[in-house]
This record gives C-alpha cells, sequence and structure tokens, in this order.
C-alpha cells in the first residue's frame, strides 16, 4: 500500500530565513510535512508582491508578519498561523505599534503569536513589558474566535537571549516551549482539515488561554491611563466639527452619529520632518491597539461601541494627498500610458487598484479610522 | 539573485561548523546585531550596527554582509576600527555580546577583532579583511590578506 504523499508547508519569513529554520526545526514540522521556506515581499516591491499568492498578500494589507506558516492546498496557500517578533525594549508603544500586524491575521480568523521581552536592560535602565498588549490580545482573541497569545522572549537579567544554533531567534526554552506548541496544534489542525477557529477548545492550549487572560487583566486597561486619548460625546464633537470646519451633521454618516461617545487619538505631528508628516509608526499600530481594548465589539470595524477618530495635529491635506501623489508619480503602473514591463503588478492594479501598493499611511488610517482629522480637512465615510 | 539574507546565513552555517559561536546577528529584516554607539570623539552618538560577531578562542570576527560587494561596508568597519572612539566602544560591545554567549571566557580574554566582509557577486579584497564569498548554491569560499593570515586554521 502506498502512503499518502506529504503535505507542503511553507515558512514565510520577513528576510530572515535563519528565524523560519529555527521555527521548522524547533517545532518538527519536517516531521508532519514538506517544509519550504520563502521570504515576504514587502507591498513596494513591484516585482516579489504581486506573486505572493493572494491569500499572503490579503495579511499584509496592514503590515508585514516576521513569520507567516502556510499549507499548501493544490496550488493555494492556506495562512496557519502568523507570528511576530520583538526585540526592543517593551515599555509602551514598542509593543503596541506592531499591533496591526496582529490584527490583520486574527481578522482572517488566522492564530498569532506575539513574542517580546518581558524585560529588557537598555543604556543602564531596565524596562518593563506593558501588560496591557495582554489585555488587547484576550480582546483580539474574543472577538475574533482565534487563539491570540503573547510570550516573552527569554532573558537573563534583562539581557535578551539567543538560540545557539539560529542566533536571531529566541532559545529554546521557557515561554518558546509554548509558542512551540501553538504553532504544531495550528498546524496540526489544518492537516487534519478542522477550522482554526476550534483551536479556542483545544485542551491542551487550556493553560496558555488561562495564562494570557491572566496577564492581560493583570491591571485596570482604561482610557483615563493614555495621554493620546480622550471619549466625548459624539454630539459635542459633531457641534465642534459645524463650528470649526463647517461640517454640516447631515453630511456624517448614520452609523457615526448613532454611537453616543467617540474616542478621539490625537497625535501632534508638528514637529516631524515634512516626509514623515503623516508616519504610521507607532501611531496606526497604537489605533489598532486603542481599537480593540475599548471600541471593538465585533469583527468588522463597523462593530464598535465608540467611534475611532485620529486627530492628526499639525497635518494638512495637502501633506495626506502627497502620501498619495507620491505613489502616484513612483509606482502607479497605469501613469505613462505604456504597457509595463511587469504585467503581475499591471494584474494587480486591474483587479485591486491601488490597494496594497499605495503608502502605508493611506491603508492604515484609512482602514481603521471612523473619522481622521487634519488641522484644514476632515475625513469620514 | 542570492540576497543579502542567504548571504549572511550561509556564512553564519559555516563558522558555526568551524566552532565559531555567534554572538550577535542581524538578518535584513531582523532585529539584533551589534549595535555600537560611541560616548565621546567625532562619532559620539552615532550609532553602528554590525550584521555578524563571531568568536573563537581570542578571535572576533566583525562581518558586514550584502548581496553585492560594497565598498561602504569597508569604510564603515575602518572608521570603527581605526577611529580610536569607535574603536573602545566596538571593543566593549563585543566584549559584552561574548559575556552573554557559551564563550563566556572569552570575554576576559584580550579578543582580537578582525574585520570581514562577505557577498556573493562583485569584488573587493582588502588586504587586513577576511573575505568571504558565498556561490548561488550557498557554499563558502574564504580569502584573508596577509594582514589576518593568522585566522587560516580556523578558516
Amino acid at each position: 500500500m502506498t502512503r499518502p504523499a506529504k503535505r507542503t508547508l511553507t515558512v514565510w519569513h520577513d528576510r530572515d530565513r535563519d528565524l523560519a529554520l529555527w521555527l521548522a526545526r524547533s517545532t518538527g514540522l519536517e516531521r508532519a510535512a514538506q517544509v519550504a521556506t520563502r521570504p515576504l515581499a514587502k507591498t513596494v516591491d513591484v516585482r516579489g508582491f504581486p506573486r505572493l499568492p493572494a491569500e499572503i498578500q490579503e495579511m499584509l494589507y496592514l503590515d508585514k508578519h516576521d513569520i507567516i506558516i502556510t499549507l499548501d492546498r493544490s496550488g493555494a496557500q492556506q495562512p496557519v498561523v502568523a507570528l511576530e517578533f520583538m526585540t526592543h525594549t517593551p515599555q509602551s508603544q514598542h509593543t503596541k505599534q506592531r499591533f496591526c500586524r496582529l490584527v490583520a491575521a486574527a481578522e482572517r480568523g488566522i492564530p498569532v503569536g506575539f513574542v517580546f521581552p518581558e524585560r529588557k536592560l537598555s543604556g543602564g535602565q531596565m524596562y518593563t513589558c506593558t501588560a496591557d498588549i495582554f489585555y488587547a490580545l484576550q480582546r483580539l482573541m474574543d472577538i475574533h474566535g482565534v487563539p491570540c497569545f503573547g510570550y516573552f522572549w527569554p532573558d537573563r537579567l534583562g539581557r535578551i537571549r539567543h538560540s545557539r544554533r539560529h542566533p536571531s531567534a529566541p532559545p529554546e526554552e521557557g515561554d518558546m516551549l509554548r509558542l512551540f506548541h501553538l504553532v504544531r496544534c495550528c498546524v496540526e489542525y489544518a492537516l487534519q482539515n478542522r477550522p482554526l477557529t476550534m483551536l479556542t477548545g483545544e485542551g491542551s492550549l487550556r493553560s496558555d488561554l488561562d495564562e494570557n487572560r491572566r496577564r492581560g487583566y493583570a491591571v485596570p486597561v482604561q482610557i483615563e491611563r493614555y495621554d493620546a486619548l480622550s471619549l466625548e460625546p459624539t454630539s459635542r464633537i459633531v457641534r465642534r466639527l459645524a463650528r470649526e470646519y463647517g461640517l454640516s451633521e447631515r453630511e456624517l454618516p448614520d452609523f457615526f452619529l448613532g454611537r453616543e461617545y467617540s474616542l478621539i487619538q490625537t497625535h501632534d505631528f508638528r514637529a516631524a520632518s515634512s516626509r514623515e508628516a503623516v508616519r504610521t509608526d507607532p501611531y496606526a499600530g497604537m489605533q489598532a491597539f486603542f481599537d480593540y481594548c475599548f471600541c471593538r465589539i465585533g469583527p468588522s470595524t463597523r462593530q464598535r461601541q465608540y467611534n475611532l477618530i485620529f486627530r492628526a495635529r499639525g497635518v494638512t491635506f495637502r501633506q495626506y494627498a502627497d502620501k498619495y501623489q507620491t505613489y502616484w508619480k513612483r509606482r502607479c503602473p497605469f501613469r505613462s500610458g505604456e504597457p509595463p514591463r511587469d504585467v503581475p503588478f499591471l494584474n494587480l492594479h486591474i483587479k485591486s487598484g491601488c490597494r496594497y501598493t499605495k503608502e502605508k499611511a493611506l491603508r492604515t488610517y484609512g482602514y481603521l479610522s471612523d473619522m481622521l482629522i487634519f488641522d484644514d480637512f476632515v475625513l469620514y465615510g | 539573485m542570492i540576497s543579502e539574507d542567504d548571504v549572511l546565513f550561509a556564512v553564519k552555517e559555516f563558522l558555526l561548523e568551524r566552532g565559531w559561536e555567534i554572538v550577535a546577528y542581524r538578518s535584513p529584516g531582523g532585529h539584533g546585531g551589534l549595535v555600537i554607539r560611541p560616548d565621546s570623539g567625532p562619532h559620539e552618538g552615532d550609532l553602528f550596527v554590525l550584521d555578524l560577531v563571531a568568536v573563537k578562542d581570542k578571535a572576533a570576527i566583525c562581518l558586514e554582509a550584502k548581496s553585492a560587494a560594497d565598498r561602504r561596508d569597508q569604510e564603515k568597519l575602518d572608521l570603527l576600527f581605526s577611529e580610536p572612539s569607535c574603536r573602545a566602544a566596538l571593543q566593549s560591545a563585543v566584549r559584552n555580546a561574548a559575556s552573554e554567549s557559551e564563550a563566556a571566557r572569552a570575554c576576559r580574554l584580550p579578543l582580537s577583532l578582525v574585520k570581514a566582509v562577505a557577498f556573493a557577486s562583485g569584488d573587493i579584497a582588502p588586504e587586513d579583511y577576511v573575505v568571504f564569498r558565498v556561490s548561488p548554491e550557498g557554499d563558502v569560499e574564504v580569502r584573508h590578506g596577509a594582514a589576518v593570515s593568522c585566522l587560516a586554521a580556523e578558516l
């Protein structure tokens, strides 16, 4: 009797083959399937990005993951798990700014793992992890029904440690053993054609679920604790918009007016250089974090208890528009009117417009915000 | 064409097989590497990051990798090795990185730092460098100038 052919798993990586191999070897994926490693292309890579599988392109819409594992299904790639690794000091915005990537996976029903230091010594100072990231992960998990776990990168007295064989990866100990178990569970479910949403009921992940919840609820996560946030009655905001921008209430969508309160996230870009006039890091990731901690009550951005408003102080519509014009001038394959050399890139634009290839600031703020307030303009709809 | 990530990975595997320990590593898409911040001199406050540092016995290889040979890598390493405050910061950073590794004993030794570059195409061949050339298949060829011939047995 012939044995069934091994299935193929691909470990996609962000130009870090060493990390991909570390994961494949540490989790024993090679015993369950044939394993290949491939680099992810940036959305601005006009040759590489259009050639990525559509399922991967969709996941990269908001931001780029460090690792995505896919299972080959007759040429189509089923994403099985997405992972993010961070070695920066773990306080405040450093973990939050990566939250968009986790959202991009969880919103598509793909489990996520996020590895970051619990503490890190830098410049003689010890920085410790802000526990609210676990609360946001818990919310992400509750809303999308797939495992979304945080793990601590093993350290010794605040100095993060690395695998000896794979020096860009963590050592194979501590929380990493739980990460390996999550990856193995995700792969096993996919190989058995079981929905990944059933993983939240997987008995062997119960302790991880409990641990994530314990860490997430260890400290209260409240709007008042964040300087950038304010919660205001929507009616008051509408009056102010009429006064300051001449905006009529009738212009605003029903879903916006229907929410009694609005959460405003304000950041001041006035000190930024012109090139960074509307930069995304860390604010876009923080916006996704605030969305899940305080606004989101369902899987889509329409399902919110509060409107999510981003106020970009010091930014004019002209500067925001420049982001699009930069894309149009440099990369839009239709601009010259000549047949482009890269046909898949053209085809991607015919099918999706500039959905993936326009600047990240346009994609992330546009996707997440119910309203964007600039110095001279209000974007809504 | 072979990518920078593949060049670096091939050299890392090559060194591990010969008993070197990697104490700092930064792939193009990753974090890490050896961070060097001179705290005085003309480059005070500047930030330099090396792609790979490998330690064996009393030697530490400080390496920059690219897909194609790049003279800017050589200029960066020359600066770090020659400018006194940069060199002091480099030595301190290498000692710190080595102290976190299994080669902890090395940090108490007077480490001899060696400049190295790696690439897959083009060429640069400075006398005081170890040069790793990576083929499209991932094979590594090593060359070294007379100034670093003492390392020949280790490579």
